[in-house]
């Protein structure tokens, strides 16, 4: 069972915790938390309990004592005062606590007086009527007074009232014996106050103090505890000097008080009552002592501290009261209350306020032993010093919790982390071990492997000996010195062309086989070889027996000896170079075709291998550098010292780059030859790679280009001078342009000037054409105010000649009729200087009509029918019919000026009008001839110019405005579009010719 | 007796034309302002109108305007006077629903044979 328990709490606390010892603190933890809070409850319950220095009531519910008492007993409580007033209401308090410890059964009536308000104690006997309905009936065992006034009242209606009750006072000021002579079944405490003791105090606290201001009021109370004081101080303090308050105003009071001089005191007794009957309480009355002496205040009540006083052996009412209720209870429990004596002891304690020690520089230290200090400013620590010390605890449970929890932590990562490298150790060393398990077996595995190839190696390497020599044409042979045996490879058989294994082997048999004039060679060399035991190495010719095709081989051998140093057998190759040889050849070819070109192009080449560190120089390199080529090649820094220093300062690093990175140079170099004129090379070089791309040499070439330099440093000397010549001419230009500049910006001013004037000129011009047209329209508004007298003249004179109005006479007729063509006259005249004006300001108006120009010619003639007659002229019209699409009106305007002319102009003769289509039909021309006085041609000139008149012998009688010509000629050009023309022969006649176009086009805007 | 309406506001003017209007036989009422004009036109409805264009207040084209537009008279014959004829005149006139014109000066002896010929009497 246990096991099973053990277990359980394990796997829990593993599940919700992670581990045994962090269930355990969390636990401990909370348990601190909870006991944390509790005690803070506790706390503050407690400190609600506080005690205050006076008034509040405090009623405990505590057990009941053991001691019972019979159901319903009742107690009166009789207060001389009333409630509020401290004094009173303390004793009442007092009495009260002790009576509900004992029983909270027992039943108490509480009643008050209310002598401070009623002094004179005038309300008793109403008092004593009502407290005889009320108590006459009931019983009441205990009457518990408090102070002189209720004591009077109960001892003198006592047998009214309480016959039977037993009677317990308390708080009797002054108490003697005689006060209770002859009755029976009463005793109590007497107030005894400790004014001696207070005085004592506060003299030893305030030495320099020479005088005690003693106030009290003038009540019973009062003036007992007067008495009681001064019996009190009696004797004792021969160096003070006491003063005696009288009955005063709070104003007289308060006056007083200010008045006190520095080296006194102040003592309090009862004081509740002004002289003018104002109440005041116990804490009022401190108050103002306080606030309004400038010298300590000291009482004698425990009701006044706190409130202003410095302190006292202070009276407490509810230790008086408290006690009162013990005697009470006594009685109660059946002690009669004649066998308890009355209580003389004084109820006091020395107390002092904290705030009136410290506004009086009164020393804590200076206080008497078991005095208690009020309104101390408590620490926290010492009031809540359980609060601290739990808070304190549970802290350092929690921190302790903290730490145990995290050196776990820790110790656990450790744990771990010891592990995983054992681990690992572990592992690497299984690793090794297989390892090497591993390599043992494939040891095994490999030397088998190898014994078994070492076989098939052998039998390889035979097969391969002869491919080799197949391939590489390389035979091999024995020769036996002793036997003359000569045995070939198959090779040999090959290379001398013969079938295999046919050849009769001797050595004159090879010899035979050998090119005739190397034969000689071959046996000198191979016998010198034998006899004198030098290598022998030789390359002769042969001849193939099978082609006859001569082949070049080269010969080796080693002599092999026997015991006694003879050679006996020698072992050679034979190898095949032909195509060797010949390749050979093709390269010394080559090589030599190589130098030609060199030669050819003064290139020279050299090549180096880094490896062997040699150096090539082909034949025209020696000759470029002008070395002899049949010396040995200089290295590489003798070589440099043929440049000058400058060009193989440059040379070095590009080569040394070269030989790094592969990457080729190209320089042009000097060569430093003091024999020599200045020579230059350009010098290419590049590196030379290998298979895998490593570099193991360089080569490059050399040419000579001193030619070139030369011609470049000509080149260069010529741009120098020609750009010093463009500098000059540069300079030059520039002067020009800016000369340019100036003389532009002198045209652009012309230019601007010519521009004003033209805008000058422009505005004139507009001005002008504003002021033609101006005049125009003006004429034009003018012409309605000329006709319209005009109309009345032409009209009421027509009117009366035509005798529309009456008769008239001759000369009346012939008198108007002047009017009347006077007034026509007028009216011609204005009509042509408005169609002028009308022209001109552009308003005339067009209509377009297609007609017969037959039809209009008639019309004109018409209205000349009469003046022709009269003159005898005579008049021709030809009939010629001709469509026309123009202004009719003014067609019929312009022939009807031009006859009106002809027939003025003409005494006799005749005038004749004609028409034709000209330019083919788009026009048509018509024409006025007479046979008049013709005009003159120094005139023809000024025809059609306005107001011309021409000096004529005809002029003066033939009436004209001057106008009509200017005006038909504007109309025929302006209006129908068209010329007109006049030709004569001064005193034969004129003609006068109108060309239109037969179709009169839209003008558009005019 | 044919009444015909004369809107002219010069006096001389009216006399003479309404010489010839009488010697011809109509009896001729007149106005002297465009707005007179128009009211006569309705309220008398002559046989037909001479109009001076040029008047004061509203012109001559403006009351043939109003006459035309007035239920009463709209068919009444108006024939312009006017002293302008420029260009656009013509038009103007007969847009306005003048059933021709004459320019001034007018002949007294020919009016009223001019006027029977535009209106096709």
């Amino acid at each position: 069972m246990m096991q099973k328990v053990n277990i359980f709490l394990r796997q829990f606390s593993t599940v919700f915790f992670g581990s045994r010892k962090a269930a355990f603190v969390s636990s401990l933890v909370s348990i601190a938390i909870a006991a944390l809070l509790y005690i803070v409850y506790l706390q503050i319950k407690e400190a609600a309990h506080i005690e205050l220095p006076t008034g509040l009531v405090d009623i405990k519910t505590t057990k009941s004592s053991t001691t019972l008492f019979k159901a319903s007993q009742e107690i009166l409580v009789l207060n001389s005062y009333h409630r509020g007033h401290a004094w009173s209401d303390n004793e009442t308090a007092g009495i009260l606590e002790i009576l509900q410890e004992a029983s909270p059964n027992i039943r108490y009536n509480i009643e008050y007086l209310d002598c401070k308000y009623h002094p004179k104690a005038e309300h008793f006997e109403a008092v004593k009527d009502l407290f005889k309905l009320k108590y006459a009936n009931r019983d009441i065992p205990v009457v518990i007074v408090t102070d002189n006034p209720a004591l009077e009242f109960v001892l003198k209606y006592r047998s009214l009232l309480f016959p039977r009750s037993s009677i317990v006072f308390c708080g009797i000021n002054n108490y003697k014996k005689e006060m209770i002579e002859g009755q029976e079944n009463i005793t109590g405490l007497a107030e005894a106050l400790d004014a001696g003791n207070t005085v004592k105090t506060a003299l030893k606290l305030h030495p320099k103090a020479r005088e005690v201001f003693v106030v009290h009021d003038y009540t019973t109370t009062g003036l007992a505890t007067r008495r009681e004081a001064e019996e009190q101080i009696k004797g004792m303090f021969d160096q003070i000097s006491f003063r005696y308050a009288e009955d005063m105003t709070k104003k007289e009071l308060t006056q007083r008080l200010e008045k006190l001089p520095q080296d006194s005191l102040v003592l309090a007794l009862t004081y509740n009552v002004f002289r003018d009957g104002e109440v005041i309480t116990h804490e009022n009355l401190a108050r103002l002592l306080s606030a309004n002496s400038p010298v300590p205040v000291y009482g004698v009540h425990n009701e006044r501290l706190g409130y202003g006083i410095v302190g006292g052996s202070l009276l407490s009412g509810k230790l008086h009261g408290s006690q009162a209720a013990r005697i009470a209870l006594k009685i109660l429990s059946g002690l009669p209350a004649s066998n308890i004596p009355v209580d003389m002891s004084p109820q006091t304690r020395v107390m002092f306020d904290y705030n009136q020690l410290v506004r009086f520089g009164v020393p804590i230290k200076d206080l008497p032993e078991d005095s208690v200090v009020v309104n101390r400013p408590v620490s926290f620590i010492s009031s809540h010093k359980y609060l601290v010390l739990s808070t304190l605890l549970v802290i350092i449970i929690l921190t302790s919790g903290i730490i145990i929890l995290g050196s776990n932590l820790y110790r656990r990562e450790l744990a771990e982390d010891a592990l995983r490298k054992s681990k690992e150790e572990l592992e690497m060393r299984v690793t090794g071990r297989t390892a090497e398990l591993k390599n043992a077996n494939e040891q095994l595995h490999f030397e088998l492997t190898e014994r078994k190839r070492a076989q098939e190696l052998l039998e390889l390497s035979e097969h391969r000996l002869s491919e080799a020599q197949r391939i590489a044409h390389v035979g091999s042979w024995e020769l036996d010195l002793l036997k003359n045996e000569l045995t070939w490879s198959d090779e040999i058989y090959r290379i001398f062309g013969l079938p295999p294994q046919e050849f009769g082997a001797t050595y004159e048999a090879f010899l035979d086989a050998v090119h005739p004039d190397d034969r000689d060679y071959v046996n000198s060399s191979y016998t010198c070889s034998v006899e004198r035991d030098v290598p022998y190495d030789i390359m002769h010719r042969i001849v193939r027996k099978s082609n006859g095709e001569v082949r070049y081989v080269h010969e080796k051998c080693e002599h092999t000896r026997d015991a006694s140093g003879r050679i006996v057998k020698s072992v050679g190759t034979v190898q095949d170079i032909t195509e060797l040889k010949q390749a050979e050849e093709a390269l010394r070819q080559r090589e030599s075709e190589l130098n030609e070109s060199q030669r050819l192009a003064h290139i020279g080449s050299w090549d180096w291998n880094a490896t062997t560190d040699t150096i090539w120089w082909s034949d025209e390199y020696y000759r470029i550098y002008n070395l002899d080529p049949k010396l040995p090649p200089p290295n590489y820094i003798e070589h440099l010292k043929v440049y000058t220093s400058e060009s193989a300062a440059r040379l070095d690093p590009a080569v040394k780059r070269s030989m790094e990175t592969g990457e080729p140079y190209e320089l042009d170099l000097e060569l430093a030859d003091p024999s020599a004129a200045t020579r230059w090379i350009v010098a290419r070089g590049e590196a030379k790679r290998d298979a895998s791309s490593r570099i193991w040499g360089l080569r490059g070439t050399a040419q000579n280009i001193t030619e070139r330099k030369m011609a470049e440093e000509k080149i260069r000397r010529l741009n120098e001078e020609l750009e010093q010549r463009v500098i000059t001419r540069t300079a030059d230009l520039e002067k020009m342009s800016l000369e340019l500049q100036d003389s532009q910006r002198a045209l652009m001013n012309i230019v601007d000037d010519l521009n004003r004037k033209t805008l000058e000129l422009e505005d004139a011009n507009n001005k002008l054409k504003e002021l033609d047209r101006l005049k125009s329209m003006f004429i034009a508004s003018m012409s309605h105010e000329l006709r319209t007298p005009l109309n009345s003249i032409i009209g009421f004179s027509s009117v009366l000649h035509d005798g529309w109005i009456g008769q008239v006479n001759a000369e009346q007729k012939e008198n108007l009729a002047t009017i009347l063509r006077s007034g026509k006259h007028l009216l011609s005249l204005i009509n042509d200087v408005i169609d002028v004006s009308k022209i001109e300001s552009g308003k005339i108006e067009i209509t377009h009509e297609d007609f017969d120009v037959y039809d209009v010619v008639s019309e004109a003639v018409e209205l000349f029918k009469k003046d022709i007659q009269d003159k005898g002229l005579d008049l021709k019209v030809e009939p010629i019919h001709l469509a026309v699409h123009t202004d009719r009106r003014r067609l019929l305007q312009c022939l009807v000026n031009l006859i009106s002319n002809a027939i003025k102009f003409t005494e006799k003769g005749s005038v004749r009008v004609t028409a034709k289509l000209i330019r083919s039909s788009e026009w048509i021309e018509i024409s006025v001839e007479d046979t008049g006085i013709g005009i003159r041609e120094e005139d023809l000139t000024r025809l059609f110019r306005a107001f011309v008149r021409l000096h004529s012998p005809l002029s003066t009688s033939v009436k004209g405005t001057g106008l009509g010509l200017s005006l038909t000629k504007k109309i025929v050009t302006e209006v129908l579009g068209g010329e007109i023309s006049a030709q004569s022969v001064y005193g034969k006649g004129s003609r006068f010719v109108i060309r239109i176009p037969v179709k009169l086009k839209v003008e558009a805007g005019k | 007796m044919k009444r015909v309406l004369v809107v002219e506001d010069n006096r001389d003017n009216l006399k003479l034309v309404t010489y010839s209007l009488e010697r011809a036989g109509y009896t001729v009422l007149s106005a002297e302002t465009g707005e007179e004009g128009v009211e006569l036109a309705i309220r008398e409805r002559p046989f037909f109108i001479l109009m001076d264009i040029q008047l004061p207040g509203i012109d001559g084209l403006e009351a043939t305007r109003r006459i035309r537009a007035s239920e009463a008279d709209g068919d009444v014959p108006i024939i312009a006077i006017t002293s302008f004829a420029m260009r656009g005149d013509m038009e103007r006139l007969l847009a306005a629903g003048c059933n021709g014109y004459f320019e001034k000066p007018i002949d007294p002896l020919t009016i009223v044979e001019k006027i029977h010929k535009v209106l096709g009497l």
